[in-house]
């Protein structure tokens, strides 16, 4: 018997790590599980942000951009703008509006 | 990405200098108040338990977007490289995959698998959707596969590869209609003129993704 138990755990245990869903547990997005888990990594504002940065088509900036480069695109409110990955994992958030519409880009 | 309004209040933030599971913390200059970005919900301060408004936006190759938006404006500002910074999708299909859904009750599908299959029929919280995948520009995109109360199941077409340029197609099996696999638009076919709903979904570096949601009971990771 309790072979057989320990055969279904173990077979049990497999089939969990083949789903990839093993380890969930309750959800933990509390006041209480930030308090404990945050890491103050730097001072507050110390990491650069964006406010309204400015923003320019190619062909007014002359600036070449690579094809391949990866944007973050948004279409809002009639408006494209793109950001590109590479400036964005320099400042990581930016104040924006796009459309007339404010929003917050984040990466 | 989030609208900035609340309650008819526009919200500016700023870098809490604060990581929560790998990803930072945003505080708004207006309370103080802190903001998972992740998520787009406050939990802690004046505002805890806020949510900021879903803007659904996509991450592809700067030459897909610009022929799809041929005016758009592009963000200036320095370059930084390395893990955050620069490199090309295509070298790191394996890193990222999509988040479709919003706030906690999401899923991520990885770009390893909708490589394998870039048209996959899956469902969200009981609704049917299909989650689609452009591997020569490296974006994916997802789609309520309902049409009224009517569901709809997606195969992808093979493309001609001698077809330079050609747009991704799906054919339904209910009705054979073609369809352009990443805009969600039947363009032949009994259902032709007919849009699909598109999902909110957002691209993420998956092990960012991983090391966020983790162990939450809302989030289920899909077989690979």
């Amino acid at each position: 018997m309790r072979r057989m138990r320990f055969i279904i755990t173990i077979l049990f245990m497999t089939a969990a790590c083949v789903t990839g869903l093993s380890a969930q547990t309750e959800v933990v997005f509390s006041e209480a599980n930030y308090d404990k888990e945050m890491r103050q990594v730097m001072a507050p504002d110390q990491f650069p942000v964006l406010h309204h940065p400015p923003m320019a088509t190619v062909m007014e900036t002359g600036i070449e951009i690579d094809a391949e480069e990866p944007v973050i695109g948004l279409f809002l409110g009639g408006e494209a703008r793109a950001y590109p990955i590479s400036v964005m994992g320099g400042v990581e958030l930016v104040n924006d509006t796009c459309g007339e519409i404010p929003v917050a880009v984040s990466w | 990405m989030y609208g900035r309004t609340l309650d008819g209040q526009v919200l500016n933030f700023g870098h809490e200098g604060v990581l929560y599971r790998n990803s930072f913390v945003m505080y708004d200059k207006e309370t103080n108040s802190k903001w998972l970005h992740v998520t787009g919900e406050a939990l802690k301060g004046e505002l805890k338990g806020k949510k900021l408004g879903f803007i659904p936006s996509e991450i592809m190759p700067y030459k897909t977007w610009k022929k799809r938006h041929p005016d758009t404006v592009v963000l200036l500002g320095e370059k930084v490289s390395g893990m955050m910074g620069s490199f090309n999708l295509k070298n790191r299909i394996s890193s990222f995959g999509l988040s479709v859904g919003e706030g906690r009750n999401v899923t991520l599908f990885r770009y390893s698998l909708l490589n394998r299959l870039p048209v996959l029929d899956t469902t969200l919280l009981a609704a049917p959707l299909v989650v689609c995948f452009d591997p020569s520009a490296v974006y994916a995109v997802a789609f309520r596969s309902l049409l009224g109360e009517r569901q709809l199941h997606f195969a992808a077409l093979v493309a001609d590869p001698k077809a330079k340029g050609a747009k991704p197609l799906m054919r339904d099996a209910e009705t054979g209609s073609l369809w352009l696999r990443m805009t969600g638009e039947c363009l032949a076919g009994e259902l032709k003129g007919s849009q699909l709903e598109q999902v909110p979904a957002t691209a993420w570096l998956s092990n960012r993704w991983m090391a966020f949601f983790k162990g939450s009971r809302d989030v289920k990771l899909e077989k690979l």
